[in-house]
């Protein structure tokens, strides 16, 4: 079993036109994916990002730079992350699927973590 | 399981609005319930956005209060108005050393915010939508269903409402005294009884009852018996009421949420606890002065619950308690209720009269149960092709799924005759 990142992709206005029943209905649906996954044993953190660009720091010769955006637009940010539990990329593949996100969102991507032992 | 997260998360949410409001109202004092409006709203947002990535923590309530209350002091950080917040925790120190008794007596921000909305410049149904809209979080839709009114009609009231208590802000919303608790009493009864109806009985969306709204509604009454200022004998006879019914709840419904009807419940499960209390109340409620409505529901209530063989409920009794509610609190739903009576004890006839009477009434005729009644009455009746088309019209209507189901049943039976 590795531990895999999924990182979700965004879109900043994707509340803005909801009601509040409609925006809990969506969130409910997330909240019992994590829930369910977490009993299984599959499911093991995630954190919400707040929605803005951040901060990118780039270091030149003499100094290091920080600047606001490597955003032209905020069509898309990353929302957040989860990390799973899986044996592979097709298990995390599968699993991914299921979640939630791909009906409410368009996209997300997964990556795994590098295990040390 | 992830239906049990989703109603948690229902319950949570339904739950916390109205206190956090309350909590945040007697924080900010009641001048800035607006403020504390929004505040509740973003604070509800945020947290559950942040639950979709980290499930729920392990103090759900706790971690909205903070982040509601971290969000009003930005906010008022933000606007630069420490002086108002001076300003507002100087009002409050006057309204409680001018108040005969200081709200806090009460001991419950929600009790509060309920004797808060039932200011005299508001009338009763504005006061009503806005204890169930403010401090228990129910939605037009909601309101509109409970008080036979449109949504859109709903929306204009708590639009309204709210437009008042800004007007009159000063001396609207100001910690009730004691004679304003007494004077209230009756409208905050009418608010539990109500928030009670929602949980009890709500027909919209999946989950066939609140029963959390349920419970709440018996508690806050308890509360209200619990404080010398504030106990009646209308009180216990809405707790008698609250508990005969919410006592029947285990049995309502299947593991898989189908509704079970009266007749074929299960009574192993019902709350012999609750019932023990509920006939508790119906006894002390005997030292009223006058008879009311939470009387005579609590004793109707009482007849479906005594423990006689399930097919030899006393519809007798119940016709003659339901005639005299019709005289105290005449309503088309009370009309309705009669009308099923009359169809348990056979009188078809009487129970179609009494159902004609309510076809012009447009709030029935947009009320699914008016149709299931209709139904039910021409199934007995052997017209077959009228119950079907009666059973489509209620399924036109909000009705949960549950009962959906059953119709959808019921309907592909008659296509079979």
């Amino acid at each position: 079993m590795s531990n895999f990142a999924l990182l979700l992709n965004h879109k900043p206005d994707r509340y803005d036109n909801l009601n509040e029943n409609e925006m809990i209905e969506i969130v409910k649906d997330y909240i019992a994916w994590v829930e369910e996954l977490t009993t299984k044993g599959i499911y093991q953190a995630g954190e919400k990002l707040i929605p803005e660009v951040g901060k990118t720091l780039v270091r030149t010769a003499n100094t290091i730079e920080v600047h606001d955006s490597p955003f032209t637009e905020l069509k898309e940010i990353l929302g957040g992350f989860m990390i799973i539990k899986a044996t592979d990329y097709n298990h995390a593949i599968e699993i991914a699927k299921t979640c939630p996100h791909l009906i409410h969102n368009e996209s997300l991507q997964i990556r795994q973590i590098h295990d040390v032992d | 399981m992830s239906t049990d997260i989703k109603t948690k998360i229902d319950k949570i949410v339904r739950r916390e609005h109205g206190r956090l409001l309350a909590d945040l109202v007697t924080r900010l004092g009641p001048n800035s319930i607006e403020l504390a409006e929004d505040m509740v709203q973003e604070a509800l947002s945020a947290g559950l956005q942040q639950w979709e990535y980290s499930g729920l923590p392990d103090n759900p309530a706790a971690w909205l209060n903070k982040v509601a209350r971290n969000k009003a002091y930005d906010q008022l950080k933000k606007l630069n108005k420490e002086i108002l917040v001076q300003t507002v925790d100087d009002n409050l120190i006057q309204s409680h050393s001018s108040s005969v008794i200081d709200c806090s007596n009460l001991n419950d921000p929600e009790l509060e915010l309920f004797f808060m909305c039932c200011q005299h410049k508001l009338n009763q149904k504005e006061q009503l939508s806005l204890i169930l809209n403010l401090a228990s979080g129910f939605t037009a839709k909601e309101i509109a269903e409970l008080l036979l009114s449109t949504e859109a009609a709903t929306a204009k009231l708590l639009a309204r409402s709210k437009a008042k208590l800004h007007i009159d802000r000063p001396t609207l919303l100001k910690q009730p005294n004691l004679f304003e608790i007494k004077s209230n009493l009756k409208t905050v009864h009418k608010a539990i009884y109500l928030l009670f109806t929602i949980g009890y009985s709500s027909t919209g969306g999946q989950n066939i009852m609140r029963k959390d709204i349920a419970f709440e509604a018996l508690r806050l009454i308890k509360l209200l018996l619990s404080n010398s200022h504030t106990t009646s004998a209308e009180g216990h006879a809405i707790a008698a009421l609250i508990c005969f019914q919410s006592a029947r709840l285990p049995a309502r419904t299947t593991d898989n949420g189908e509704i079970i009807l009266l007749k074929d419940q299960d009574q192993s499960l019902w709350d012999i606890q609750l019932i023990n209390e509920g006939f508790t109340h119906l006894s002390t409620s005997k030292n009223a002065s006058h008879l009311t409505r939470y009387h005579l529901e609590a004793a109707i209530a009482s007849i479906h619950i005594l423990p006689n063989d399930k097919s030899e409920i006393d519809w007798k009794t119940l016709n003659n308690l339901y005639k005299k509610l019709t005289i105290i609190a005449p309503s088309p739903t009370i009309t309705l209720n009669c009308a099923i009576v009359e169809m348990m004890l056979d009188n078809l006839a009487a129970a179609e009269a009494l159902l004609d009477t309510l076809s012009n009434n447009k709030h029935m005729t947009h009320y699914a149960p008016y149709y299931l009644v209709k139904g039910e009455l021409y199934e007995r009746l052997g017209r077959h092709e009228k119950a079907k088309n009666q059973y489509n019209l209620a399924l036109q209507y909000d009705i949960n799924l549950p009962l959906q189901q059953l119709l959808e049943n019921k309907i592909s039976d008659f296509a079979l005759d």
